[in-house]
């Protein structure tokens, strides 16, 4: 499994973290961030070779005046809204593999437009652009096919098959997919539970997969961890703010803003990210080391009691970085898939005591994003895969922890 | 008076027809083939002796007959459709693959369609269950036989979609010969209705066929028949149940893992036999190499 950066707002983050702490594997370049200045970028122009481009294609004609997708030539949203055809569509597709393959990329990925509801168009989608490709490739380049989930159509098991079995037939010649998947998480979530869209998106990792395709799951957050606790999962994005981590089709097809912050503490030992105004209470309660992240020097500046909070600053966001490529690439070297389930649980379950610990010690988080709202679904799926029963699990987790 | 003079005419007339074609055409024949093929229709088709009449089935109806000194299969077809176009377009597509019939000769016969079909000495798969009986190796080797027959019927975009015991024949030198393209689908062609299956053929029907999903055939369809026939073969028993209700039940539940005693057939079992389209070999070649030949 290799670790990839999504580089979007304030990517500095990310390519500092990979120059200068080793953190991630390669780089997701984001056209509605970058337009076509990733080549003239002065930090990134010599890491090309490990890059990736996703021309986002997702919001088909929408005329953003945000972003620099239209800095792009052969993007759909340079064509007259009258005039967006499937013919036009396939060819701006072709245009963007050419474009990458001009510039040297190996990594090929495929942009396809959102399609809330219609099976059928993404259906004809892989089945035309995987002809294009069959006839024309090159050798010594992947080619990736962006396959994005809306929220209703990941949730829906019948299409979610069909598009499974027109990604798996006989004829496809790409070398895998990228994933993409709108999870709409509740208010005040940062990542979905919903049990559909779990088993669904499972289903799509573990079958594209079992089926020899490499996969990459772009714009994860920390729910990759997951799915990487089912399958293989070659290349999984990381993210330093959330509009990188969490997949909307509104940012293609609207003008909008994030949100004020001060900020989010990711927990390896929760598995959540902490309201900065939560650490407060954390701290004066002395539970600073039962949520704390070993061996992580952003860690440590950002828990001090000291430390004055902004989401911009970088030890914020490095330390997510850090933290969650060190619990994904542990989990990707168990290679028994049992295991490795296994090993997620007990992760869980530590987590879910941790809370419990916290709450002993009378810090209030349940009315905030910082509660646990996630852990026991993400267990009681991970036990059902494995067909283990809660009480043989807790038994074994007692015996073994 | 008038009206028993004529009854007593047509009786005579039939006695006298009944016994000229007895004795010059029907001599080795059943009765019932004499009220079938008229002798026009004999004379016709220059069909010296018929051998065997197969039952009924649907509206076709099958004559092993003595045709221009050879023996055939005479397939006679009472409703030209769309279904009978495909199969011969399919016969003929195929017509040098060794493990499909060939088509010898097509002509319509007052509204009746004509086919003369390459005869296949040996036996249905259905009438030889006892040799295959617990015999892995056996079983898997036909299978493969099958898969390297379907082939190019997969790759050319066609689906069987009625693969079942019935519809394989065995030769004498033990080589299966696939019959009955009747409701094959040309997953290319956009303009046919695919039905999911024949109604007899409820045991050894794919999920997406029982419930009628036509979306999602494919050839991944005929893979998980021929791993019902596989599990059938070995064991005697359909894998799912014995009832279409059964069947179905056991579809709508999780997904059942095989292991019937014999190591190679479970591997293949459990990679063909998914209820999930998607989960099956992804490629003919998967599918052969399931088998562990």
């Amino acid at each position: 499994m290799k670790i990839i950066h999504v580089l979007g707002h304030n990517a500095k983050w990310n390519i500092d973290s990979f120059l200068e702490q080793r953190i991630g594997d390669g780089f997701l370049i984001t056209a509605f961030t970058f337009g076509k200045k990733f080549m003239s970028h002065k930090q990134l122009n010599p890491l090309l070779e490990k890059c990736m481009l996703d021309l986002q294609f997702y919001g088909k004609k929408a005329k953003l005046k945000a972003g620099k997708l239209l800095e792009f030539d052969f993007h759909p949203t340079n064509g007259n809204p009258f005039d967006v055809t499937n013919v036009f569509i396939h060819n701006c597709i072709k245009q963007a593999i050419q474009f990458q393959i001009d510039l040297g990329f190996k990594e090929i990925i495929i942009p396809i437009c959102y399609e809330s509801d219609n099976c059928e168009e993404i259906i004809q989608n892989i089945t035309i652009i995987n002809a294009h490709v069959s006839k024309n490739r090159q050798e010594g380049i992947k080619y990736f096919l962006t396959l994005p989930f809306s929220f209703d159509i990941i949730r829906d098991q019948e299409i979610v098959d069909r598009i499974l079995i027109a990604a798996t037939d006989k004829k496809i010649d790409f070398d895998g997919y990228n994933i993409v998947c709108e999870n709409k998480p509740e208010q005040g979530h940062k990542i979905n539970t919903d049990s559909k869209l779990i088993t669904n998106l499972s289903t799509v990792f573990k079958t594209l997969k079992y089926q020899g395709f490499e996969t990459i799951y772009s714009y994860a957050n920390w729910d990759a961890i997951i799915y990487l606790a089912q399958t293989d999962i070659d290349y999984i994005t990381i993210g330093s703010y959330e509009n990188l981590r969490n997949f909307s089709i509104k940012r293609f097809t609207e003008d909008i803003s994030g949100g004020a912050s001060k900020g989010y503490y990711f927990s390896e030992k929760l598995l959540n990210m902490i309201r900065a105004q939560d650490i407060i209470q954390i701290q004066v309660n002395g539970m600073i080391p039962a949520i704390q992240n070993e061996k992580n020097i952003f860690s440590d500046i950002i828990l001090a009691t000291d430390y004055i909070w902004n989401i911009h600053k970088p030890d914020v966001n490095k330390n997510y970085l850090l933290s969650i490529s060190r619990l994904l690439s542990k989990i990707s070297q168990i290679k028994d898939i049992r295991q490795r389930t296994l090993h997620v649980l007990f992760l869980i379950q530590d987590a879910i005591i941790c809370y419990k610990d916290l709450d002993d010690h009378y810090i209030a988080l349940a009315g905030s994003e910082s509660k646990n709202y996630h852990l026991e679904s993400w267990k009681m799926y991970l036990l059902k895969t494995i067909g283990m029963k809660p009480d043989e699990f807790i038994t074994t987790y007692k015996k073994l922890s | 008076m008038n009206r028993l003079v004529v009854q007593r005419n047509i009786f005579t007339i039939s006695l006298i027809f009944f016994i000229i074609t007895y004795f010059c055409v029907y001599k080795n024949t059943s009765m019932l083939a004499t009220t079938i093929l008229s002798p026009d229709f004999l004379k016709h088709f220059n069909i010296s002796e018929i051998l065997d009449n197969k039952p009924t089935s649907g509206q076709k109806r099958v004559h092993i007959v003595i045709k221009d000194g050879i023996k055939i299969a005479l397939k006679i077809i009472s409703v030209i459709d769309e279904r009978i176009e495909r199969e011969l377009k399919i016969y003929e597509v195929f017509k040098s693959n060794n493990g499909i019939p060939c088509i010898l000769d097509v002509q319509r016969y007052g509204h009746e369609l004509v086919i003369s079909e390459e005869y296949i000495e040996g036996q249905d798969l259905s009438q030889v269950l006892g040799e295959y009986i617990g015999d892995s190796e056996k079983i898997r080797k036909l299978i493969f036989l099958i898969a390297e027959i379907m082939e190019p019927v997969w790759d050319g975009d066609y689906v069987h979609r009625d693969l079942k015991p019935q519809n394989i024949r065995i030769k004498d030198d033990g080589t299966p010969v696939v019959i009955d393209f009747g409701i094959a689908r040309d997953l290319g062609d956009g303009t046919i209705t695919p039905i999911g299956f024949q109604p007899n053929s409820w045991p050894f029907a794919s999920p997406e066929q029982l419930f009628a999903k036509k979306e999602l055939i494919s050839y991944r369809t005929d893979f998980f028949c021929l791993g019902i026939i596989a599990h059938f073969l070995f064991t005697g028993k359909l894998p799912f149940g014995n009832s279409q209700l059964e069947i179905s039940t056991c579809f709508s539940q999780e997904q059942i893992t095989f292991d019937i005693g014999d190591e190679p057939l479970n591997l293949f079992l459990n990679i063909v036999l998914k209820y999930k389209v998607a989960e099956r070999p992804r490629t003919v070649e998967n599918f052969k190499n399931s088998l562990s030949i």
